[in-house]
């Protein structure tokens, strides 16, 4: 479901449509909505996932 | 001073007295409420805005962004390379990480985070008549926070009940953000539940509920009908913006769990 409400008053975007999905590495997946004033994200890290193996 | 000519005073003086302030800030206009100072953006993990907390880490070596969220599911532990902080935050914590930090994934299940950032939520917002207060602004560069903060709903810093607790906010407060679970029974809302309770303490009548509201929808419907006349229910995974002149109540027969966020107080 994806809602963009009334002259952004309200706005309404699912995760499971997001603006934006991107993926670092095998490890992380992210998906992105963009809010108008916010911007929410839910992340997906896979276990053993750390920054030293997700900058590469 | 109207908008315009406190964006140009603002503008100004950001450069002039802070020489650095340009790369620690960004300015922007906040509708017609004057103007906002918005902390640099958390969202990649590259990003050189370390600076802007006073944690001075500013290469490669450890993630530079700033996190406000809550974990759902699974644990990590984060080690700041600023102050030595280290925490594991597991499911049902709420966290505030500063730049300059390494983390990694515990256990054997993956690990799901919601993080938020409002660009509104501002630190600093002068009013078109007001002059900036500086002194607030220098006290903003100068808040060091420990670099991982993290604190459990289990044990919120409050607890606030609506009426007949139909609602229930679990506060987790930080020093530059705020974070809370919302539960609503079913039929619970603001009008009934919340609006009375707040008329009381306010000692003035409500027409709607007058706060702004950034978050996502965990489990359950919630029914948010805006004074001008839209309606909208929304439900899990949704993400949203609700601004002030807003009526809501729990619909169908679950509990509603949301999550808010105040990202940059």
């Amino acid at each position: 479901m994806l809602l963009c409400l009334i002259a952004s008053r309200l706005v309404v975007k699912n995760f499971s449509t997001p603006d934006k999905t991107f993926q670092l590495s095998r490890m992380v997946e992210g998906y992105r909505n963009n809010l108008g004033t916010a911007k929410g994200m839910r992340v997906v890290l896979q276990p053993g996932a750390t920054w030293e193996v997700i900058k590469e | 001073m109207n908008t315009s000519l406190a964006g140009l005073y603002f503008g100004l003086l950001i450069p002039l007295n802070r020489k650095t302030l340009s790369q620690l800030f960004r300015v922007k206009r906040s509708g017609g409420a004057g103007l906002s100072v918005i902390r640099c953006s958390a969202w990649m993990p590259h990003q050189k805005c370390a600076k802007a907390t006073g944690h001075a880490a500013a290469d490669d070596k450890s993630c530079q962004a700033r996190h406000v969220g809550i974990v759902d599911e699974g644990s990590f532990t984060i080690k700041s390379d600023v102050d030595g902080t280290e925490k594991t935050i597991k499911a049902g914590d709420a966290y505030v990480i500063m730049p300059g930090h390494l983390y990694t994934v515990n256990g054997e299940l993956p690990l799901v985070l919601y993080e938020f950032e409002s660009v509104l939520d501002d630190i600093i917002v002068p009013q078109p008549d007001e002059d900036l207060d500086m002194e607030a602004f220098d006290g903003v560069l100068n808040r060091h926070e420990p670099g991982v903060m993290a604190k459990s709903f289990a044990t919120p810093d409050e607890q606030v009940h609506s009426k007949g607790s139909l609602f229930v906010s679990n506060v987790a407060l930080f020093e530059s953000a705020k974070v809370q679970q919302v539960i609503g029974k079913p039929g619970a809302s603001w009008a009934r539940n919340v609006k009375p309770t707040l008329d009381e303490h306010m000692n003035c009548e409500h027409t709607s509920c007058t706060k702004r509201h950034v978050g996502f929808i965990k489990s359950g419907q919630l029914k948010v009908k805006m004074d001008f006349g839209g309606e909208v229910i929304i439900g899990p995974e949704d993400a949203f913006v609700i601004e002030p002149g807003h009526d809501a109540e729990v619909v169908g027969n679950a509990d509603m769990v949301m999550y808010e966020f105040v990202t940059g107080l």
